[in-house]
């Protein structure tokens, strides 16, 4: 886990003033780039668009080291590619950041084995809808064992609580 | 008598041979039987005559033939089927051939030694032929043999095993799902933490409170990115959320309105007052942010803010703004 060279630090104040540095970028961006117009589809897409910098915003500042970050940042390049919203400066820097922290994801993944069979024993989750509701809820976790998912859900509930 | 005690010495050197074909309720029969009629066994080591027909042995000479009819056990590997008695010892290497229904004696070793592989079976723990009251006590409940006569391996080998049965410790899968549990614990006390106000009453209230928390966390997100765009903007953040009418506004009387009403609200109960805030097309903004974002970019889309927090922070502050009226701040303790 300590392969960052990146200064490992999740201490919210950090985490904020990354956060905030990043967001505030964006949405400078974002403002150049758009007129303000009323207009309710413009409106809609704008929304979006802010809804994606703070994630993005917010994941690129944890960078590859989470699950949950390379999934996010992994969608939003797809949903770049598909409806071609980024700006290109920011699709670039975006999509370089992407492919390395997808590459990192696919060579981790494969690495990563279910290390027990299941055995509902010991299984934390009262209901597998438990379990199941916060894999949809947390990006990027699908497909992990209990564990791996309790530290991603903890590191995610960390850095939106960091956003404010 | 000679015959029998012939038979008890050849049980003794592991010689003869034991055919039973009695089936499992002569078995019982025989044993029930058995325990009343004579055994010769005190008269094995001290060579007398038969006994009387009370509980026909005792301890001290017992074990020694316990021990030696153990250490026989052990040696010729019995392996239990899942039948009866009677497949159980066929299994057996040392089989023990005796004529049936011969002698009292005969049979009553016969059932000893049932009771012996019975209690081997059912117990699994060679502790059980250290002292031959527990194999009498054995032999008293056959039932409970019967019952239990299925499981007996090799006996030498279930003994490690099976001895430290009550701290679970030696099975190495049982070791890696508790270390597991204890990792998913500790991580569950970890998010424990994370989350404020958290009900630790039980595992399923916190987990059910971790969800809570992020969708809240989300669903905060997304409120406050899309009303940095306006009032009419979040007319969509509200039909997304419930159809509600979209309400926009430019009004600074209107603003001072709303911030008394929302500090009311809140007092009262969060969610409410985060709702009024969306339907009114307000959303909450910690005010470090808003001052980044308006001296950032001094252009006419800011949106309102108030404090934000999980349940309600302590320092509230509200930054009311407009868009493109400029800034106000005001705050509320």
């Amino acid at each position: 886990m300590s392969r960052s060279h990146q200064p490992t630090s999740t201490n919210p104040a950090y985490l904020k003033n990354q956060f905030a540095h990043r967001f505030v970028r964006a949405l400078n961006s974002l403002n150049h780039a758009n007129s303000a117009a009323r207009d309710h589809n413009q409106m809609h897409r704008r929304t979006s668009r802010v809804k994606i910098a703070a994630y993005t915003a917010m994941a690129s500042v944890v960078g590859s080291r989470r699950a949950w970050s390379r999934a996010v940042l992994w969608r939003i390049r797809k949903r770049s590619r598909n409806r071609g919203l980024l700006l290109k400066r920011n699709r670039k820097r975006v999509d370089h950041k992407i492919t390395n922290c997808h590459h990192h994801a696919k060579v981790m993944s494969l690495k990563r084995r279910n290390p027990n069979p299941k055995r509902q024993g010991f299984n934390p989750f009262r209901d597998s809808s438990q379990e199941l509701k916060l894999r949809k809820l947390v990006p990027g976790a699908g497909t992990m064992d209990s564990w791996c998912l309790m530290g991603e859900t903890a590191d995610y509930i960390k850095c939106l609580a960091a956003q404010d | 008598m000679q015959e029998s005690q012939i038979n008890l010495q050849d049980l003794q050197n592991g010689t003869t041979t034991f055919d039973p074909t009695v089936t499992h309720d002569d078995f019982l029969n025989q044993l029930l039987s058995g325990l009343q009629t004579t055994v010769s066994w005190p008269d094995m080591s001290a060579g007398d005559g038969q006994t009387k027909p009370t509980l026909p042995w005792n301890v001290d000479h017992f074990d020694d033939q316990s021990a030696l009819l153990s250490s026989k056990l052990r040696h010729h590997h019995i392996a239990a089927a899942g039948g009866g008695r009677t497949t159980l010892i066929q299994n057996d290497n040392s089989s023990f051939n005796s004529p049936i229904g011969d002698n009292n004696s005969i049979q009553s070793i016969q059932n000893l030694f049932h009771g012996f592989t019975g209690s081997l079976t059912s117990n699994q723990t060679q502790q059980s032929f250290g002292s031959l009251e527990m194999a009498a006590a054995v032999m008293m409940s056959p039932s409970a043999a019967a019952g239990g006569g299925g499981g007996g391996g090799a006996p030498s080998q279930p003994r490690q095993r099976v001895r430290a049965r009550r701290g679970q410790a030696t099975d190495p899968h049982s070791i890696a799902e508790r270390l597991r549990r204890e990792r998913i614990a500790e991580r569950m006390k970890a998010l424990q933490e994370l989350v404020p106000n958290a009900n630790k009453a039980d595992k399923a209230t916190m987990l059910d409170d971790i969800i809570d928390y992020v969708k809240f966390l989300q669903l905060q997100v997304k409120v406050l990115s899309m009303s940095r765009l306006g009032g009419a903007a979040s007319s969509t953040i509200v039909a997304e959320g419930g159809g509600n009418e979209p309400a926009s506004f430019s009004n600074n009387d209107t603003t001072t309105v709303t911030e008394s009403q929302v500090v009311k609200l809140m007092e009262e109960d969060m969610g409410a007052a985060m709702q009024y805030l969306q339907e009114k097309g307000l959303c909450l903004m910690p005010i470090s942010l808003a001052t980044v974002i308006s001296t950032g970019s001094r252009s006419n889309h800011l949106l309102t803010g108030g404090e934000s927090g999980w349940p309600s922070s302590p320092n509230m502050s509200m930054l009311t703004v407009q868009s493109g009226n400029g800034v106000s701040v005001k705050d509320s303790p």
